[in-house]
């Protein structure tokens, strides 16, 4: 697959109030492939938006390169941008303004007119399904219809390249799960490329054909999710509830483990009496059935299982050695 | 002008127009500060110009006179003698109705006799007749030279040859430039004398009698020396146009700087003019200030992300707060003359000599403050620092432009947009359309301005 938007080396500092250097980003390089969903995780402060506002052309780099679509950003910016869809993650529309003299506004910017500007409006409405609100004004609508009308300026004129800057933040289950199905759809129905950015490890996993993971401006990890497991060399976590703990103790941990000939690491989950066992190991499946017979032996009745697999929350974990959300 | 700066301004404009608030804002602006004006300087007690009887007017008569075919005849004393007359009718004379060119010169047709309106004191001296202007005694001086009666009238020369006119005949009215109403009236009636003197007015009096009986046959004598159109149209009118300023001069002088503040025929009109100038910086800075805001709105960089350039969205910016501006400036000049026709009793509008002159200033005085509103802009970060540095730079420029009533040393003067605004509001409420350099200035002015403004915005790292 071509590289549609190729960034090499991007460096940018802030200056904090007290003057001291904040290292935004750190010689990022990120390579978004034609027709793929990249999902851009971190947590709060990561640099996400940074490096958007970098790669859609309103902050100059101290130091990098982006080229997108062929165009270099910084010597072409008008055809680079041309290509350019950018959702930004804080609204950006006209409060007084309708739904639809916004769209309509910003399609004329874009140099749409006439009837096609006409219909693309009517679309875009019915996309991000305002079509019935389209002539109140902005200032009217709930946040998560205002977050929809902002999805859909940058929608509207069908850019080959759509940045989403955490288009979810602040919205109820419905309106998340309705914005997310139509990240899905831009791809299938418009082949629309698309650069996501969340600190919600779900919505990455969901989304993305690929995930990187930024923190403190470097992009550590780069791949699908299941690389990115590989990578980190996850395994999957079994969390067990005895009904009461009594005989619980360390020696009995590790004849447990015993029994399963070494395949997981069979610790206590908290205080022994309160008789949690976590059990690590990289099939967690596979060894349930032999853990729950050596527990019965044992006599050591069940309550609960949970299997957890690895998960990017978890990934982010070990790599950067705090959590994702803090 | 790039399509998108079009676009942009249209949608300011809307958004300005559309919006209760805001348009109550640009409506109610012009209009409070308008009927503020009105209140405080325009003559709300006294019936219009009934309120200007007995201005304390000082005349010295140097006129030496001259004879006419042997009758002596002294302007001078005509002059003085129509200044104290009791007929009402002295100035607007017959004489004046018949021919179009003859009121050109008279702003002022006063309905009240001169005697009423003016009263007259004879100086003998110069200087001390100055002094009792520049004490606030005198509301004006009028100095007659003493070849006023020689220069105004016609010398036959040998043969068929006139020579007429000769060098104008020059009459100083000396005022205190905080009495411009008066110090206008005065030079109203003068111009209006001198004018009629070779007008062939009949009711100027007895001392003109010589002239009248001298200026047909002057006439007759010209007409037949020469088959110039534009002279034989000239004596249709009894030498009116040839009178108009060639002939008699009046120009007045005063103690205070005499030529940043030129007389206007209102004072209303002066202090309007001077208002609306300032004030357009003020609505300029409004309007200037949506860019500030579309930034914390995240508009601005939404805009920018698409194919628009920097300098076509403050091109745009530019466009609609020239828009604003000017439609502001001409919403205070409209209530400033209504609330002046309300006083005067019938409508007429102040300033409004030549439409296409008042233009040529609003125009570019508007394009001035809207450069300066983005040089601004292009310089803070918040809105509050607008408010701040705007007022600075505002206060600065009306100080240099002479606004706060001391005047600054004339090349430093000429940075500011408010003297060049200032100076052409004057000549066009003085009646005068020369207004081409203020124009061009003020054009240059925005432009540079402009410009200044937008390499600012470019050259910054972040929107
Ligand atoms: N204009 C600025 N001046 C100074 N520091 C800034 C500025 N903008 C961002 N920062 C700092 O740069 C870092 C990265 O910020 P950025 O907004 O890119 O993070 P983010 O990943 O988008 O976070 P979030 O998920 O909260 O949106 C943060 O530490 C932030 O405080
Ligand atoms: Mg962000």
């Amino acid at each position: 697959m071509k590289t549609l938007l190729e960034a090499r080396g991007l460096n940018k500092q802030y200056r904090r109030e007290d003057g001291s250097p904040l290292q935004a980003l750190a010689d990022v390089d990120l390579a978004i492939r034609r027709g793929e969903i990249y999902g851009l995780l971190g947590p709060n402060g990561a640099g996400k938006t940074t490096l958007i506002s970098i790669i859609s052309g309103l902050m100059a780099p101290d130091s990098g390169q982006v080229v997108i679509g062929g165009h270099d950003l910084n010597r072409d910016p008008l055809s680079a941008r041309g290509l350019l869809g950018v959702v930004p993650q804080e609204l950006a529309l006209y409060e007084d303004l309708s739904a639809r003299q916004n769209l309509r506004f910003f399609g004329r910017l874009c140099g749409l007119r006439g009837p096609e500007l006409e219909q693309r409006v009517d679309e875009t409405l019915e996309f991000v399904d305002l079509a019935d609100r389209q002539r109140e004004r902005a200032s009217r609508f709930s946040g998560g219809m205002k977050r929809r009308l902002n999805i859909g300026i940058g929608l509207l004129h069908r850019p080959q390249l759509v940045y989403m800057d955490e288009p979810t933040v602040g919205v109820d289950p419905q309106s998340r799960r309705r914005i997310l199905d139509s990240v899905l759809r831009l791809r299938a129905d418009h082949g629309m490329t698309v650069l996501y950015t969340t600190h919600l490890m779900e919505e990455a996993q969901e989304l993305s054909d690929r995930v990187g993971i930024i923190d403190h401006g470097r992009l550590i990890a780069e791949g699908t999710v299941g690389d990115l497991v590989l990578q980190a060399g996850e395994q999957d976590r079994l969390e067990i509830d005895l009904v009461e703990s009594g005989r619980l103790d360390a020696a009995l941990l590790q004849e447990l483990e015993r029994a399963l000939s070494g395949a997981a690491r069979v610790q206590s989950g908290g205080p022994i009496e309160q008789g949690r066992i976590l059990v690590h190991a990289s099939r967690g499946r596979q060894i349930l059935s032999p853990l729950i017979t050596a527990l019965g032996a044992a006599g050591l009745e069940v309550r609960s299982v949970t299997v957890q697999e690895p998960n990017l929350e978890t990934v982010f974990l070990q790599m950067t050695g705090h959590a994702l959300r803090d | 002008m790039p399509a998108a700066a079009i676009l942009i301004a249209r949608k300011d404009l809307y958004l300005r127009f559309s919006n209760r608030a805001s348009l109550l804002f640009l409506l109610a602006l012009p209009l409070g500060l308008s009927l503020i004006i009105t209140l405080v300087f325009g003559d709300l007690d006294g019936d219009g110009p009934a309120a200007l009887k007995g201005i304390p007017l000082g005349v010295v008569n140097l006129d030496e006179g001259t004879a006419q075919q042997g009758r002596p005849i002294n302007y001078g004393a005509g002059l003085l003698q129509l200044l104290t007359a009791a007929a009402p009718e002295a100035v607007a004379g017959a004489g004046a109705a018949a021919c179009p060119y003859a009121s050109a010169g008279g702003a002022v047709e006063p309905d009240l006799a001169m005697n009423e309106l003016f009263s007259v004191q004879e100086v003998r001296d110069v200087a001390a007749g100055r002094d009792l202007v520049n004490s606030g005694e005198l509301a004006a001086l009028v100095i007659v030279p003493a070849d006023f009666s020689t220069r105004l009238s016609p010398q036959i020369g040998p043969g068929v040859t006139i020579l007429y006119p000769q060098a104008p005949a020059s009459v100083e009215v000396y005022s205190d430039g905080s009495r411009a109403l008066e110090g206008q009236v005065v030079s109203a009636v003068v111009a209006g004398y001198s004018e009629r003197l070779l007008a062939g007015n009949i009711a100027l009096g007895a001392a003109i009698n010589g002239l009248i009986v001298q200026e047909p046959l002057a006439a007759l004598r010209l007409a037949a020396a020469s088959d110039d159109e534009a002279i034989s149209a000239a004596l249709a009118c009894g030498f009116a146009d040839l009178a108009s300023g060639a002939v008699a001069d009046v120009h007045q002088a005063g103690p205070v700087d005499d030529h940043a503040l030129r007389q206007s025929t209102r004072v209303l009109a002066f202090v309007g003019m001077a208002q609306a100038t300032f004030f357009a910086l003020f609505a300029a800075q409004f309007g200037v200030l949506g860019v500030v805001e579309e930034r914390r709105a995240g508009t601005l960089q939404r805009i920018l992300t698409t194919s628009t350039t920097r300098s076509a969205f403050l091109a745009g910016k530019l466009l609609g707060t020239w828009v604003t501006a000017l439609f502001q400036l001409l919403l205070l000049l409209i209530a400033l003359s209504l609330f002046a026709s309300l006083i005067e009793g019938r409508l007429f509008f102040l300033w409004s000599a030549s439409l296409p002159a008042l233009f040529a200033i609003l125009l570019p005085l508007s394009l001035a403050v809207a450069g300066l509103g983005v040089v601004l802009v292009a310089f803070v970060q918040r809105v509050e620092q607008i408010g701040a540095i705007g007022a600075l730079v505002n206060i600065l420029l009306a100080m240099l432009g002479g606004a706060y009533g001391f005047t600054v040393p004339e090349p430093w003067s000429w940075l500011s947009l408010i003297y060049w605004g200032v100076e052409g509001m004057a000549r066009l409420g003085a009646g005068d359309t020369a207004v081409g350099l203020n124009a061009l200035v003020l054009t240059l002015q925005g432009l540079v301005l402009f410009g200044i403004g937008l390499w600012l915005f470019r050259r910054r790292v972040e929107v």
